[in-house]
């Protein structure tokens, strides 16, 4: 059993493991859990030195690393065949990651304390599974597979109105993972693999447009499939006008989930864009790359706007999600190495600043029991240190120098400028609208005259710290010198945008 | 050993010649006055049926037709035979904790079984009505054998006359096919209506009587009136059977008829694709329509059973626009395999449905609320099932879909798969809204049903049906392999 296949299903046998362990023990149930989670991010650190940077992976099953490959289905050209690339790893390690500061995070949780941690495991495992296959079909299982713990996470341990945000949430994106699943058998019927000559659900088979045949020749073909493929991961992003499940299921998520909703799930929709879209339909991906710039810059200015109105500080996060998430459509539908990378970076450090702002409501949130931003003041002389911290978050998150956020973002809009003079300047709006709506709710909490009801709360908690420090760290650390992370994916990210850059034409 | 009648060869006819016989058996066993009649004659049956399976099991399967051509032994009628011992068995299961001390129901549900066997292999237009009769005839006593209970006599007295109007049908439209080409047997019926010309009005009249028929069976639209008041007012054991065994016959049969459908090619241009896209379309979003509005959870499901025949149907408009050969044979699989998936979910769903409904007095959706607190485990099996019966990987439920949608998309169905895909998010809708009454809920501590339900017990024969109906959910769900390839070298 290699490295992947144990970090993908030792959350799976944790969750077994948690499943019977004695329900009178809730601190037990929360160290286990944090003992998988803990040793998955040990497995990913562990690769990380041995991940070689110069292989570029996605369309090349020699250079794909850490690769596993078993019988499964035979008959179907079904296997389980699992690797990663300069896109994948960093996406895992960002999971791996995620999940063990979320264990933390989710301390307080009190009711059904084992049925939380078994699902989160679960959970974890259906995101690392996505992130690692490299068979669609094995694809399409993992990328179900998260949703029904994530239905049964919002439903039961989620806010007042859980139950509308969980269905929204589940039937959304089943809607677009059938249509997905249309496409993929669309594609698995008109791809052969060379060698035995029947059909195949290898993703790295459909890549080679050589082993294309039958329909998917045909450029109408070429583009129903790419549209119903955008549908499918635009809900995830979630791309206007699919966002509408987003601000429901953030709101009333517990912390952690919101954090890996936002964290990963989110980054699940722009991976999927990468990895099948452009991987798969290079030519439709070039030309509609206009439409998928375009999507993006809607997002940057409609999730900008529609943050800078909210009143819940949650939802404003989660509309900043929609906004952020923007930047990476953006850069991505450039094909030009720093736009390639740029969004990758941002799909990696939204991840890690978009946990921490998530994770900052829930501690104010678990003190003062709301979310309104007008309800606070002057918190900055009652929880000084909740304010540095804060600061940090939210100066990342709006791209100050120095700061994670910036550097990804300087790059997606250096790498989409040669490419969409226009969109890119009219994006550059939402960098001033964030930086507005962030500096006008640090001011409308932290500072002004202290609400006589919050001038006694406790500043933020050692536990709490454990869980924001390391993202911080990474978060500083990454703005200063971002190559680690940059160094993983840059050759990978390179090959695609030229590949997708030299593919045909569609018309 | 070859029991040989003439030169009618009876080799082939072993499994139902063991069922019936076993069955004359048990109902000599029955006149004995005991305590447990109910429970020893499901003994029985379950061991009668396990004899029958491994019998038809190693059944040669190359003889094609037998018994003057009227039935057919081959892969398929090997397949349905054990298919509907293994349904009967878990229904004979369930149906003991209705009934400890009557041998009758389990001695009806019994003799439906020959019935069924016949239906799958009919290769005559006669020896199939009969079989479908057979399948009938006990079914109408089953539905009404909850004595004293009005609803259970409303079901019985509708499937009745539903039935009869049915079987109306299909012999009309029969003797029509026989009127047409001078034949009672399917295959030599299909040959000449290949030839045949000038009749298409003629013909599309009997077609669509023939489907009538045998859609009343698998309640396709708009043949289904009877099926939410039949599957509620049955005990639900004997609803859980009927939503699997006698609509499998009904499929068995429309699979021997298929060969007549497809030579219908009419002037004004319907054919047997567009019968059967219809009929899949209106069947699948109608069902699934109608289920989001119940209250009571066994009339949800047989809206659901609706919705799945609708699904079901997909296949047979890829067996109707294609001639033989490959994709026809994996679709033949691919419903196959969706009636096994089908199988072991939906009896499982409905044995859930009985637990709770005899610990807490009625199927009404609020007694399921808060179920995941006062009795996990059933409320977890209910789920998974549900999840599989809405199609989510990993359970047996996706895979059934998956192999249906993938003919179709092979096939080139692209309206109906994407009409399918659409039915699909719709049933997550009112499937996920009971997990959501269990999980989500807080049950209503005070309730004397909430009471009882904490503290009911899965028992001995509990456990058994949770566990034959959970683990191939499970199973297939993951490794569907073997079971897919198996049934692949079965199909024609």
């Amino acid at each position: 059993m290699g490295p992947l296949t144990l970090m993908t299903f030792l959350p799976a046998a944790g969750a077994a493991v948690v499943a019977f362990l004695p329900r009178s023990k809730p601190n037990l149930v929360r160290w286990t859990t944090l003992a998988f989670t803990a040793a998955v991010l040990a497995i990913g650190i562990w690769l990380y030195p041995q991940f070689n940077r110069s292989l570029a992976g996605i369309n090349q099953p020699e250079s794909f690393q850490f690769v596993e490959q078993a019988r499964w289905i035979p008959a179907y050209g079904i296997g389980y065949y699992v690797g990663v690339d300069g896109l994948s790893f960093p996406m895992i390690l960002l999971t791996a990651l995620l999940c063990f500061i979320c264990i933390p995070a989710s301390w307080g949780i009190g009711r059904a304390v084992k049925g939380y941690h078994a699902l989160f495991l679960l959970l974890e495992t259906g995101m690392i599974g996505t992130f690692v296959s490299l068979d669609f079909f094995l694809f399409y299982v993992f990328w179900e597979l998260m949703l029904l713990p994530m239905y049964f996470l919002i439903g039961i341990w989620g806010g007042p109105r859980r139950v509308y945000a969980a269905i929204k949430f589940f039937l959304y994106t089943l809607l677009g993972s059938v249509l997905m699943l249309i496409v993929i058998l669309v594609l698995y019927f008109n791809v052969r693999d060379p060698v035995t000559g029947s059909h195949t659900m290898n993703m790295l088979q459909m890549m080679a447009q050589g082993n294309h045949g039958g329909i998917l020749t045909l450029n109408v073909v070429r583009t129903l499939l790419f549209f119903g493929l955008y549908i499918g991961f635009a809900i995830k992003v979630p791309v206007f006008p699919f966002h509408t499940w987003l601000p429901d299921a953030h709101v009333e998520a517990p912390t952690a989930i919101s954090v890996i909703l936002a964290g990963i799930l989110l980054k699940m929709g722009t991976y999927g864009l990468l990895r099948v879209n452009f991987a798969m339909l290079p030519d439709a991906t070039r030309h509609f790359a206009w439409f998928l710039a375009l999507m993006g810059t809607i997002n940057i200015l409609y999730g900008a706007f529609c943050a800078m109105a909210q009143t819940d500080l949650k939802k404003l996060v989660a509309y900043s999600s929609i906004s952020h998430m923007g930047y990476v459509m953006l850069a991505m539908s450039a094909f030009t190495p720093a736009g390639m990378n740029g969004a990758v970076l941002q799909m990696f450090n939204h991840g890690t600043i978009t946990a921490m702002l998530f994770l900052l409501v829930g501690v104010i949130y678990d003190r003062a029991h709301h979310r309104e931003i007008a309800g606070f003041g002057g918190l900055a002389n009652v929880m000084p240190r909740y304010l540095g911290v804060t600061a940090v978050a939210f100066f990342a998150s709006m791209g100050l120098p120095g700061l994670s956020g910036f550097i990804s973002e300087a790059l997606c809009f250096i790498g989409a400028f040669p490419v969409w003079q226009t969109l890119t300047i009219l994006s550059l709006l939402g960098i001033i609208i964030t930086a507005g709506y962030l500096l006008w709710t640090i001011q409308r909490m932290f500072f002004g005259p202290v609400n006589e009801k919050y001038a006694t709360l406790p500043d933020i908690n050692a536990r709490e710290l454990f869980t924001l420090i390391p993202l911080a760290v990474i978060v500083i650390f990454l703005g200063i010198w971002p190559h680690p992370v940059l160094d993983l994916m840059n050759t990978s990210m390179t090959y695609l945008g030229e590949l997708v850059r030299q593919s045909g034409s569609l018309l | 050993m070859s029991p040989v009648f003439g030169d009618v060869n009876l080799q082939p006819f072993l499994p139902e010649l063991i069922a019936a016989g076993g069955l004359l058996l048990l109902l000599l066993l029955n006149l004995r006055k005991s305590g447990a009649r109910g429970a020893m004659t499901a003994v029985g049956g379950v061991i009668l049926l396990t004899i029958t399976a491994v019998v038809a099991l190693r059944g040669d399967e190359t003889v094609g037709g037998y018994l003057f051509d009227s039935v057919m032994q081959d892969g398929v009628t090997v397949f349905f035979r054990i298919f509907f011992c293994v349904a009967t068995a878990i229904s004979l299961g369930m149906l003991v904790f209705s009934f400890r001390t009557d041998g009758e129901p389990f001695l009806l549900m019994l003799s439906g079984v020959v019935g069924m066997f016949l239906l799958a292999g009919a290769n005559d237009a006669v020896t199939l009505f009969v079989a479908l009769e057979l399948v009938s005839i006990p079914s109408y006593v089953l539905a009404g054998y909850k004595r004293g209970d009005v609803r259970s006599a409303e079901a019985a007295l509708k499937y009745v006359l539903f039935g009869a109007m049915s079987s109306g049908m299909l012999i009309y439209g029969l003797s029509l096919l026989y009127g047409l080409t001078g034949s009672t047997n399917l295959l030599e019926m299909a040959l000449r209506l290949g030839g045949l010309t000038g009749a298409d009005t003629m013909l599309l009249v009997a077609l669509i009587l023939v489907l009538a028929g045998i859609g009343y069976k698998v309640a396709m639209v708009p043949l289904h009136f009877w099926c939410p008041d039949v599957y509620e007012g049955s005990p639900t054991a004997v609803t859980a059977f009927f939503s699997v065994a006698p609509k499998a016959a009904g499929f068995a049969a429309l699979l021997r008829l298929m060969p007549v459908f497809t030579p219908l090619l009419t002037s004004y241009g319907v054919n047997a694709l567009t019968l059967f896209m219809v009929a899949s379309a209106v069947t699948m979003t109608f069902g699934n329509l109608g289920a989001i509005w119940q209250t009571s959870l066994k009339r949800l499901l047989a809206y659901s059973s609706i919705a799945h025949a609708g699904y079901i149907l997909m296949g047979f408009a890829v067996l109707a626009n294609n001639p033989p050969g490959d994709l026809y044979q994996e679709a033949v699989t691919a419903i196959l395999f969706y009636l096994v998936a089908y199988l072991f979910m939906n009896l499982g769903a409905f044995w859930v449905v009985d637990h709770v409904e005899r610990h807490a007095g009625s199927d009404s959706i609020a007694h399921f609320r808060g179920l995941g607190k006062t009795s996990l485990l059933p409320a977890l099996m209910l789920s998974v099932f549900l999840f599989s019966l809405t199609g989510i990987p990993p359970l047996a439920g996706f895979i059934g879909k998956f192999l249906l949608f993938a003919v179709l998309v092979k096939g080139k169905l692209f309206a109906l798969v994407i009409i399918a895909a659409l039915n699909t998010v719709v049933s997550l809708f009112y499937y996920v809204r009971v997990i959501r009454d269990m999980f989500l809920s807080e049950p209503d501590e005070q309730a004397a049903s909430a009471v009882a339900l904490s503290k009911a017990k899965l028992g001995v024969l509990g456990g058994a049906l949770s566990l034959v109906t959970v683990i191939p959910t499970l199973v297939l769900g993951l490794w569907w392999g073997p079971l897919a390839e198996w049934l692949l070298m079965r199909s024609w």
